[in-house]
């Protein structure tokens, strides 16, 4: 080993001032000859007997009062982000303790979470319910790794998450082992395909900007995650002066509206229509989107199907026909599809059998028009589009933006003869819905006293103790509990339901519930989320977060013991090839120990109940959780449920 | 508790060719543990109440025993086939006993809020 090999190298920037003494020292050490001892270049290696004793030769420069993690702060502060969720890590330590202790004003607020794919999860149930991303800060390489999944179901859902990436760029400061591993070259590379866009700055500068317009793209629809990496060196390094550096103003850009040309062809087909159905996926992305397609709607007096993407449409609105979709579809003439995820899907049946087949449900002379956003960034590797659809009228467009001016060009095409039409077609319409609904409410009566709980009665359940509250169902398990709660709640505001995974990656739920219910507490509201006992499983610390920043949040398990949609696809393959199905359930049953959620729950500091299997016992156990709740904090009950 | 119940006798020749002739008699106790057994719980409920669109409700009162076999055996929907192989006639009138037995429900008025 050579001498010169032998010098400590300082870190870059941060030790400018100690490299110019310790260059003055060995300047000093050649003048007197010294060669065969040379002292060190600055001290000895750090942590070593030596330097912890003796006394340093040279005055090291070992602090500093501001660095760039201050000043990336403020930007962050600029994007008006609440909060950052994230399990800490050194990759990104300064911007962690200037989070801590930079006093330049209220920052975000740091969200401690035990894993980062609950980071991000949390993330995309809050910009559902507030309508802006929350960051989230991971690793560059063991964190993103954690977070992909749930970074695959905010970029299907096409909701923005903000993720903050710490790395380690310059190989020649790294520390020895776990910095190295912990480094990449291209970090967000292994999201790149499902996320909107991302940028690894070199400067704050840099930072700043791309900061800024991370935060444009995410929020310009479709909506999606982005990713911005921070360099560890970048974070720590002093900052003598911020005289080169500002903080650039946010720009917002407006959603796009579809060509006006195409809206009014729309227009006339929909009012020319004998049957018109409106079918909504992930349409009404505020409040306003909601009350647009409750207008264009009423101005056509057109069946809507919601898909329940987002809460595109009060359920108990006479208009509405998801309940008897089908139907609905068999006789539309034209269907106006809005942010759809799968038109092909929703208009064909298909066959899971030996020989897979499908069939068109919709008349031969239907015409389809689509308004969905997400045909402006359709991905190449990931196959989210859903099968190709052979549409009428398609603009590459945001529903919710164009719904105004859809409306606007409807009435003008309206006149006292279309009128009457409109109005008849008003009146068989809220007849076929009140029809429904009484045989959902008869539906629901089966099995009412069976033992485990049906998942009808869990619902009705739920309902009766949530119904008087300011209520969100921030997660309702979907297909898993049948859809009871949205044939049998009364849905008829924005936030009462937020929609699912998006990429049906399992582990979304109870990270997502607690989330959206962080965004909801500041409202007031009651946060329902009615948890899959699997997708607890993935990530139950998740808990202890919602304990810990006392998230009220009521979570009621539908605990039916296994990974129930697997139980169902081996039995499918099972029968298909007549081996008789007692080993459906190798393998994706939760049994033998069963769980027991109240006292996984208890464990994470959360008020719980359970195993509840008896259905008497339900609402009496809903009503002093739903106390627990109301007065600020989590509570969870553990029900035992049927199957479905 | 074991209960006999009589059932219709129905032949049908489905497309397949094979004869299905079902017996006149079902156990009901029996019929429960094959329905529970036979995995048809896991789609349409432990009562037979139907999942949404996972599976229809089958009871109480269900659909005529030789329309009920016949769809079991050669599914015109998503429902995987259950041949012979895999559940026997007897199993299958016992079945049918078993959903037949399944009371009627409470009045939905008496238990859920008014619309």
């Amino acid at each position: 080993m050579t001498e010169e090999r032998k010098k400590p190298v300082n870190r870059r920037g941060f030790l400018k001032g100690a490299a110019a003494a310790g260059a003055a020292t060995l300047a000093g050490a050649a003048e007197s000859g010294a060669r065969a001892a040379p002292a060190p270049a600055v001290a000895p290696p750090p942590m070593s007997p030596e330097a912890e004793s003796a006394a340093p030769q040279e005055l090291e420069v070992l602090t500093a009062e501001t660095s760039g993690s201050d000043f990336m702060v403020d930007v962050l502060r600029a994007l008006d982000l609440e909060y950052v969720c994230s399990n800490p890590g050194s990759s990104f330590r300064g911007i962690h303790e200037a989070l801590a202790n930079y006093a330049g004003g209220p920052g975000p607020e740091f969200i401690t979470c035990t894993h980062e794919e609950s980071s991000v999860a949390m993330a995309h149930g809050y910009a559902k319910i507030e309508g802006k991303p929350m960051a989230v800060m991971a690793h560059g390489t063991v964190g993103l790794q954690h977070a992909a999944m749930a970074v695959y179901n905010a970029y299907c859902d096409r909701v923005p998450v903000y993720l903050i990436l710490g790395n380690t760029l310059d190989a020649s400061v790294r520390r020895p082992g776990v910095e190295w591993v912990h480094s990449v070259q291209d970090a967000a590379q292994m999201v790149r395909d499902y996320i909107k866009w991302d940028d690894t700055p070199v400067s704050l500068e840099h930072f700043a900007e791309s900061a800024m317009r991370a935060y444009m793209v995410a929020m310009t629809p479709p909506m999606g995650p982005v990713v911005l990496v921070a360099d560890s060196e970048l974070q720590e390094r002093p900052l003598e002066s911020r005289d080169h550096l500002t903080v650039p103003r946010l720009t917002r850009t407006t959603p796009p509206q579809g060509d006006s040309a195409a809206v009014e062809e729309a227009a006339r087909l929909l009012v020319t229509a004998e049957f018109p159905v409106i079918v909504a996926d992930r349409a009404a992305r505020t409040a306003a989107g909601m009350e647009g397609l409750v207008e264009l709607a009423e101005t056509l007096e057109a069946a809507v199907i919601d898909q329940g993407g987002r809460m595109n449409f009060p359920s108990r609105h006479p208009l509405n026909q998801t309940a008897r979709a089908r139907a609905a579809l068999a006789e539309a003439d034209v269907i106006l599809g809005l942010e759809m995820t799968d038109f092909w899907g929703r208009t064909h049946a298909f066959r899971d059998q030996i020989h897979r087949t499908w069939r068109s449900i919709i008349r031969d002379d239907a015409r389809l028009i689509s308004i969905n956003s997400g045909d402006l960034a359709t991905p190449s590797n990931y196959q989210v589009f859903q099968r190709y659809t052979e549409v009428d009228l398609a603009m590459a467009a945001d529903a919710e933006a164009t719904l105004p001016a859809l409306t606007e060009a409807v009435r003008r095409r309206l006149d006292g003869d279309r009128q009457r039409v409109l109005d008849e077609r008003r009146d068989a319409l809220a007849g076929a819905h009140r029809d429904i609904h009484e045989r959902v409410r008869r539906d629901a009566a089966y099995a009412w006293n069976a033992s485990p709980v049906s998942t009808a009665r869990l619902s009705a359940e739920i309902w009766n103790q949530v119904r008087e509250h300011d209520w969100s169902m921030v997660v309702g398990s979907g297909n898993s509990l049948s859809q009871w709660p949205q044939r049998l709640w009364r849905f008829d505001r924005h936030y009462q339901r937020i929609g699912e995974s998006g990429g049906y990656g399992v582990g979304y739920g109870a990270p997502a519930a607690v989330g959206a219910a962080l965004a909801n507490r500041r409202h007031g509201r009651l946060s329902v989320n009615i948890q899959n006992d699997g997708d607890l499983m993935y990530g139950p610390g998740v808990l202890w977060t919602a304990a810990r920043y006392r998230i009220p949040l009521l979570t009621v398990m539908h605990n039916n013991r296994a990974y129930h949609q697997e139980v169902m696809h081996i039995q499918r393959m099972a029968n298909r090839f007549e081996r008789g199905i007692e080993n459906a359930g190798f393998g994706n049953t939760l049994r033998d120990p069963d769980i027991d959620f109240a006292k996984v729950a208890e464990g994470m500091g959360v008020y719980s109940e359970g195993p509840i299997e008896r259905p008497a016992d339900v609402a009496p156990a809903l009503r002093r959780a739903i106390d627990v709740v109301r007065n600020g904090e989590p509570a969870l009950l553990d029900v035992v449920t049927q199957p479905r | 508790m074991k209960g006999l119940i009589a059932l219709p006798m129905a032949t049908l020749v489905l497309g397949a060719g094979s004869p299905v002739q079902e017996t006149a008699v079902g156990d009901r106790e029996a019929g429960r543990l094959a329905y529970v057994e036979s995995g048809c719980s896991a789609c349409h409920g432990l009562q037979g109440q139907g999942a949404g669109n996972t599976g229809s409700r089958l009871a109480p009162d269900p659909i005529p025993f030789p329309a009920f076999s016949a769809y079991i055996r050669q599914p015109t929907g998503n429902m995987p086939p259950y041949t012979a192989a895999v559940l026997g006639p007897d199993a299958l009138a016992d079945m049918y006993a078993f959903l037949e037995s399944i009371p009627d429900p409470p009045d939905a008025d008496s238990i859920l809020p008014a619309p």
